[in-house]
């Protein structure tokens, strides 16, 4: 036992504290706590510290590369976003895989950027089944346990922490053409070789062609003009390049034409402010903790920033000596700026995707003859490209100009979230406690969405307006009875059981219409024309009863069995329950008495467990989405669900939006888990070896069915999946002494997937789109035509296609390759991911750095795809990557880059040439810090002071720069609201 | 007792009152499910007919397809995708391949490629029309007293009689020549459980043509007996069901067949349902917006509520109408290939269909607004101005115009047609009524008088969906030489016998349907451009 000083008091309480921290570890479990020693499941920490250098305002994005077994992608860089988690894989291919997140105990379907990542003590991520069975039902995708920080008797406390930093794009756009010289030279090319290729022109009727066609909007032209040429010479001369005698700027006799750098006046560096503040305290009796927080992170385009005021309340009191009562309660009013459209990989309003591709031809703003750009009552006026604006048409995006939408259009959602949990507890004898506790989850959330008035599409009819009402009400009761006792004082026992139950239901009502009064003003009144209203309600709830026993000998052998008896709403009432039992054992080797005299093995336990859980969350077939909520998940997949229309009295009511299958059960999960905690040399270093898999059988599966039966898809359970690997997790110590502390972490997880067993229909393979799913192979395959080069002799894209007799052979015609020899690619998925870091503290100065990594996989990288296009009519107006100067020439026949021809339509179809490399290596935080000395700062009343640095999201090295494979497992994009780096300064205080 | 005791069993006693969730949970608003259905239409019978509506509203759907394909499509609207495509398939309807319009995989043909989102598209949304009218046909006994019930069946009758006739012309060639090829699955109410299991092959062409007649005459049959009179021409009337029977004989060149119902159909619309012809007047000014002109028979109604129309961009308007707020403002809307504008007489009335050769409008065609805002959007000579704005209102973005599906004008030249094929009567006679009443004054029929009534269907119907119908019918061939293509990508001359013309059977189709293989959706090769005319 380490020595504490106490201080004289009338009562003195003196809190021992064990040195065997590592043992008495709290591990937040199913309906109460554990300790590390003892618990025989997998699970993993991830506390206050750690998470309070990152600077998210969504806490799962803190989770990146911080655990083993936690895979985080994220396809949406808006602050506030919830970054996508997948714990040991994905289990499912319809189905949802997102983890259960369980705050104070109670399941929680409210928005996770609604709590305060200050507010939080811990987040354990409960990874196997002897952890996650007693939340059988929703547990399959694994659990994040958020325990909210709480106070501890003693004197009180007081911190403050104050942060202020820029935000910037964290991931650049690919190497793309930026001199407008370059890319007319290579669109009149595409053109040039069009017309005389496909289109039987001699090279001098070429010529003119494609001069002529280079500023129409049709045929591979842009649509634009924005060189002078003298009179009577061509824009690009008969050798392909620019007249010298050409001129950049052009003017009709209404307006300048001048390209503008659209990345640049897109984005741009914010400002991001984090206060926090909580004073927490207690006696024997009880405690309390109160926070109040602040957060405003601007984001990195304009109207996208998210700003939260929240506060939380959390006490409890022992009434009497077998009464205990508490309460949390937090609060957080929030307001998201949300532009619609940012992840919306062909949408007219995503600035990203519009940014990223635009050519470097086209002007932004509309500028009068004199070159001075335009406003219109004070306001900038910016080009749509819509022949309207100005007028020359823009080829790509014409009516767009998301920069000018971002400006004058709204979209906002008003959040108030409560978050509530009461809880009671009875002891009526030693040992036996019975608690009720009740979670209440509020949201509700106001959209506020206007379409400008003065350019763009919505000017075209006066704006638009719209409003939304959304409310989201979480409910849940738990009633346990746990009781413990001991038996000839070595064997330890402890049975809980219980019931939980949990309800779920969201209604919105919300109301659009056109024509704005007030240009300003996004309230439904305020428009006059094309008003419509909807509202709705969706319900969902599960419910069971549960019972465990926990056992321990002798804190050397451990056991537990659990069962769980589980029903959702999602299914026919005869399909409704699902059984889950979990059973797991644990032998702590070093507390043998062989391995007394072992000195440099201060703990070695064994452990494994096996189980079952469940999983009822079935999407929607194809992507689709319902509601304001955008709710991905069928809540009725039981049944068919027609959709109701109609006016003017006449309703329809017979419209199949998706076809129900009453046989729908649940998707069960069979996992185990075997694995070694261990700490060494004086527990320097210390770590977790674990095997794992998981058999997700009864797969909650959209199956895809023949149109003419009138739909196109019905849900099934269909076939069963394994997910199995082994995660490391290690952390050595290099010193730990009074001046000086350096530790090292990692963490590795090697993962493989294999579907086993396809609907019999199937007959072993699955093919939806470019994936394919079959018997024996990983679920993360492709189905694509395979690109065949160049041909050498004319520079066409080739294919291979398959003959009648099955022979392969190279074929510039795509569609026959596309029927006749789509094949599936080799597993994408990388074979090993994690995190590294390390932080030193010394002489009052702390420093660490956070990085996570994957090898081995493969992702279809679109971004790039879109950018090596041939100059074809449908790519008109979109930029290049650099790559494309290696094209194919009559000179340059050695090349993978097909000929520049806008009358091709395969330059760049769909295939294998488009997967990259998905390794990447991100350093997602440095953070920098200096603790003054306490006998300088107790002069000013101050306890403790600290001044830190973070940079938080800092980079990524990938295959290709622009590439970012964090989005997904199978393919990337550049038509995403960017990852946002942060780089902050802050101070903390505690008094 | 002890207070301990007492707060624990309060406590239990409260927990067990307030435990024990309600798992019976439905959704409420905009999805409905058939217990709902049932409890509603036990509330209010009226409400047990709205199954009738969705075969309806399976023609003016809002992305129908978003899940089905993965993707929000903006020509993703019902039966007009169809229309659209099948104008861009033709060399009536011309329009720019700019990337901007929605139009450009139909004028190149890509649509045919079995993964594309046109060619899943077009079989779906035919197929759900089936769907819906499977379910009314089945949910209603086919030997029915009752005057209503008996219209209602009528449209499940009539209108996959139409659906399948609209299949059987895209997926094979036309049915004179090809009677025994293959061409779609024929699903009705009686197999649709099996199909399920079994998936269900394709029908030969005359097979398909036995299901379409049986539908038709069914639908004849109720209709006669029927006493009940339809609310608005979504419905399918006696008129309407003989003008699809009338369709179809055409089709099948059963000229005398063709003759009588087309006769038929004249008859009841003018004397029972007082339709009559478009007046000359009327013609000359923009209209086919809505459904209450007296020479609509058919159309599908489309209302201010509906998704296609609240979304603004997303409808038949935006994506063909010139004159209100759209795709077409941006993109150029649509023109008439020159070759087909030079053969109107400059004395009728439809010359002012579309802006003459310099882009101007003719003379007391358009009204002042109409004017500007053709200015305004710099549209090209040549380009349509025969559709009116939603309620008449310039640029409008309420774009809720009805859509015509059949036409009284369309049973005349069907009679004209059957009558110069030697079906008896006067085609002259009856070309000339039709013409020179309401069209031109000055009209007198040229002896090639078969010619001419195909002309004229060019003309009369142009933009409505019915020119590619022609195409595959009469064997013309897609030739767009000299029609005033703006990209030289698009000009091609394609045979009546290549397989182009056909539209493939999805992929997802073959890959679902244990019925069919991969040779039942055959791979074509893309025509290739040619010198323009």
């Amino acid at each position: 036992m380490k020595t504490q000083e106490v201080k004289i008091k009338p009562v003195v309480n003196v809190v021992l504290h064990s040195d065997t921290e590592l043992l008495d570890e709290v591990v937040v479990t199913a309906y109460g706590t554990s300790t590390k020693g003892s618990f025989t499941g997998s699970a993993a920490v991830m506390k206050a510290d750690k998470i309070e250098k990152r600077l998210v305002s969504n806490v799962s994005n803190a989770l990146a590369g911080s655990v083993a077994g936690v895979q985080i992608l994220s396809d949406n860089g808006q602050p506030g976003e919830s970054a996508k988690v997948r714990i040991r894989g994905v289990g499912s291919i319809n189905a949802g895989t997102d983890p259960l997140y369980v705050v104070d105990g109670v399941p929680y379907d409210g928005d996770l950027s609604s709590i305060s990542s200050s507010d939080i003590e811990s987040m354990t991520v409960l990874k196997d089944a002897a952890s996650t069975a007693l939340y059988g039902a929703r547990g399959a995708n694994g659990i994040i346990m958020i325990t909210t920080k709480k106070g501890k008797s003693g004197k009180a406390r007081v911190n403050f922490d104050a942060k202020w930093g820029v935000n910037s794009r964290a991931i650049k756009n690919y190497d793309v053409l930026t001199s407008p010289k370059n890319y007319l030279e290579t669109a009149y090319q595409a053109i040039y070789n069009g017309g005389v290729n496909q289109l039987e022109m001699t090279p001098e009727q070429a010529h003119v062609y494609a001069n002529n066609t280079l500023v129409g909007n049709s045929e591979g032209g842009l649509g634009y003009n924005i060189y002078t040429v003298p009179t009577g010479q061509t824009l690009i001369g008969s050798n392909g390049l620019l007249n010298p005698n050409a001129t950049l700027g052009y003017s009709d006799d209404d307006y300048y034409y001048t390209p503008d750098n659209w990345a640049d006046e897109t984005f741009s560096n914010k400002l991001r402010q984090e206060y926090n503040l909580n004073i927490s305290g207690g006696n024997e009796k009880s405690t309390f903790y109160m926070a109040f927080g602040y957060l405003d992170d601007k984001g990195v385009i304009e109207n996208s920033g998210f700003t939260r005021i929240n506060g939380r309340l959390k006490a409890d009191y022992e009434v009497t000596e077998w009464l205990k009562v508490g309460g949390n309660v937090s609060f957080a009013n929030s307001k998201s700026m949300y532009p619609g459209e940012q992840t919306n990989s062909s949408s007219s309003g995503n600035a990203f995707f519009i940014a990223n591709n635009m050519a470097p031809v086209y002007p932004m703003y509309v500028r009068d003859t004199e070159g001075n750009i335009m406003t219109n009552n004070g306001r900038l006026v910016y080009d749509y490209g819509d022949g309207k604006s100005t007028k020359m048409k823009r080829s790509f995006m014409s009516i767009a100009n998301p920069a000018g939408d971002l400006i004058y259009n709204k979209t906002e959602y008003l959040r108030d979230a409560i978050n509530s949990n009461w809880f009671a507890e009875i002891t009526p004898i030693k040992g036996l406690t019975i608690s009720a506790r009740f979670g209440m989850n509020i949201d509700n959330t106001r959209y506020n969405d206007l379409g400008n008035a003065f350019m763009g599409q919505s000017a075209e009819y006066g704006g638009n307006a719209e409003q939304a009402a959304l409310r989201t009400f979480g409910f849940d009761q738990q009633y346990v009875a746990n009781y413990q006792f001991a038996y000839n004082e070595v064997n330890h026992f402890d049975i809980t059981a219980g019931y939980d139950g949990y309800t779920y239901q969201y209604t919105e009502l919300g109301a659009n219409g056109q024509s704005l009064y007030d240009p300003n003003s996004y309230y439904i009144s305020n428009v006059i024309d094309n008003i419509i209203a909807s509202g709705k309600k969706d319900v969902y709830s599960t419910e069971g009863i549960f019972a465990r026993v926990n056992y321990s000998y002798n804190d050397t052998y451990f056991g537990n069995v659990s069962y769980r008896r589980d029903a959702s709403s999602r299914f026919a009432p005869g399909n409704r329950w699902g059984n889950f039992w979990a059973a797991s054992a644990a032998w702590m080797i070093s507390n043998e008495e062989f391995m007394k005299d072992v000195e440099w093995v201060n703990m070695l336990k064994l452990k494994a467990s096996f189980g079952q859980q469940g999983n009822d969350d079935i999407l929607y077939p194809g992507g689709a989405y319902e509601g304001y909520n955008r709710s991905y998940k069928n809540l009725y997949p039981w049944l068919d669900i027609y959709k109701l229309s109609g006016a003017d009295g006449v309703f329809s009511d017979g419209t199949l939006a998706y076809k129900g299958n009453p046989d729908l059960t649940w998707e069960t999960s069979t996992s185990y888990n075997v694995g070694v905690d261990f700490a060494f040399f004086s527990n320097s270093l210390n770590g977790t070896i674990e095997y794992f898999g998981r058999r997700s059988g009864n797969m909650l599966y959209n199956k895809p069915t023949a149109a003419t039966l009138g739909y196109s898809s019905i849900p099934m359970n269909v076939g069963s999946m394994t997910n199995s690997g082994v995660e490391i997790d290690l952390t050595y110590d290099i010193f730990n002494n009074k001046t000086l502390k350096w530790d090292v972490n990692l963490n590795a997880t090697f993962i493989k997937n294999r579907i086993n067993e396809l609907h019999p229909d199937l007959k072993g393979v699955l093919i939806d789109g470019d994936r394919i799913f079959e018997e024996g192979e990983s679920m993360y395959r492709m189905y694509l035509v395979k690109y065949a080069g160049v041909n050498p002799e004319n520079g066409e894209a080739l294919y291979w296609a398959k003959d009648k007799d099955g022979k392969e052979y190279k074929t510039a015609e795509y569609s026959d390759a596309e029927s006749s020899n789509k094949v599936a690619t080799q597993d994408l998925l990388p074979t090993v991911y994690g995190g590294f870091g390390t932080s030193v503290e010394f002489w009052g100065f702390d420093a660490s750095v956070q990085l996570s990594y994957q090898l081995g996989g493969k992702i279809y990288d679109t971004g790039y795809r879109r950018m090596m296009h041939g100059g074809a009519s449908s790519f008109a107006g979109q930029n290049w990557h650099k790559d494309i100067y290696n094209a194919w020439t009559p000179e340059n026949t050695n090349t993978d880059v097909p000929r520049m021809n806008a009358q091709d339509k395969y330059t760049n179809s769909t295939s294998d040439r488009w997967l990259t490399s998905s390794n990447y290596l991100s350093l997602n935080n440095i953070t920098i810090g200096y603790t003054l000395p306490s006998d300088i700062v107790r002069k000013i009343a101050i306890e403790r002071l600290r001044v830190y640095f973070t940079a938080d999201n800092v980079g990524i090295i990938s295959a290709r720069k622009g590439l970012d494979p964090r989005q997904s497992y199978t393919s990337a994009t550049t038509a995403i609201y960017t990852p946002i780096r942060t780089i902050s300064g802050g101070i903390s205080l505690t008094f | 007792m002890n207070v301990k005791y007492k707060f624990l069993s309060l406590f239990l006693a409260s927990a067990a009152f307030v435990g024990c969730q309600d798992m019976d949970l439905l959704p409420e608003g905009e999805f409905v499910t058939d217990k709902q259905k049932e409890d509603v239409a036990t509330q209010n019978p009226e409400r047990a007919q709205d199954k009738v509506n969705a075969i309806f509203a399976a023609f003016n759907q809002y992305m129908p397809n978003a899940s089905a394909l993965g993707a929000e499509r903006h020509n993703d609207i019902g039966y007009p995708t169809l229309m659209l495509a099948m104008s861009s398939n033709g060399h009536d309807e011309i329009s720019d391949n700019n990337g901007y319009n929605w139009t450009g995989y139909d004028l190149t043909f890509e649509d045919r490629q079995f993964s594309m989102n046109e060619c899943i598209m077009v079989w779906n949304n035919l197929y759900s029309i089936v769907f819906a009218a499977n379910k009314v046909v089945a949910a209603i006994d086919e030997k029915t007293e009752d005057s209503e019930e008996q219209f209602f069946l009528a449209q499940g009758h009539g209108a996959r009689g139409f659906a399948y006739w609209v299949l059987a012309q895209l997926y094979q060639f036309t049915y004179v020549d090809s009677k025994e090829l293959p061409c779609v699955p024929v699903i009705t109410d009686l197999n649709a459980e099996d199909a399920v299991t079994n998936g269900c092959p394709r029908s030969k062409v005359k097979d398909v043509y036995v299901q379409i007649e049986k539908d038709l005459n069914k639908a004849i049959d109720l209709l006669t007996k029927s006493k009940y009179k339809r609310g608005d021409k979504r419905y399918i009337s006696l008129s309407t069901a003989y003008g699809l029977r009338a369709r179809m004989y055409q089709t099948m060149a059963e000229w005398s067949k063709a003759l009588a119902d087309a006769k038929k159909a004249i008859e009841i619309a003018e004397d029972d349902e007082k339709l009559s012809i478009l007046s000359i007047t009327k013609a000359g000014k923009p209209g086919f917006n809505s459904s209450k002109e007296t020479n609509w028979m058919w159309g599908i109604l489309v209302k201010e509520k509906d998704g296609v129309v609240t979304s603004g961009i997303c409808n038949w308007p935006s994506h063909f109408g010139s004159l209100s707020y759209g795709y077409a403002n941006f993109s150029g809307g649509f023109q008439i290939s020159k070759k087909l504008y030079k053969e109107i007489k400059s004395e009728d009335v439809r010359k002012g269909w579309w802006l003459d050769s310099e882009g101007k409008s003719i003379e007391g065609y358009l009204d002042e607004a109409q004017i500007a805002f053709v200015e305004e959007n710099q549209y090209k000579p040549l380009t349509q101005v025969k559709f009116a704005p939603y309620n008449g209102v310039t640029g409008t973005s309420i774009n809720a115009s009805d859509i015509p599906l059949m036409r009284l004008e369309e049973m005349y030249l069907i009679k004209a047609e059957a009558e110069a094929n030697g079906a008896g009567g006067s085609a002259k006679e009856t070309l000339e009524g039709f013409i020179k009443n309401y069209r031109n004054e000055d009209y007198t029929a040229p002896a090639d008088i078969l010619n001419e009534i195909y002309l004229q269907r060019r003309i009369e119907f142009w933009g409505e969906g019915l020119a590619w119908f022609d195409i595959m019918r009469l064997k013309t061939g897609v030739d767009r030489r000299g029609c005033g293509y703006p990209n030289a990508s698009s000009v091609f001359k394609i045979e009546p016998t290549d397989n182009i013309l056909l539209w493939r059977i999805p992929e997802v189709e073959i890959q679902a349907n244990k019925a069919l293989t991969p040779d039942d959706s055959p791979a074509v090769t893309l025509p290739k451009p040619v010198a323009d005319i």
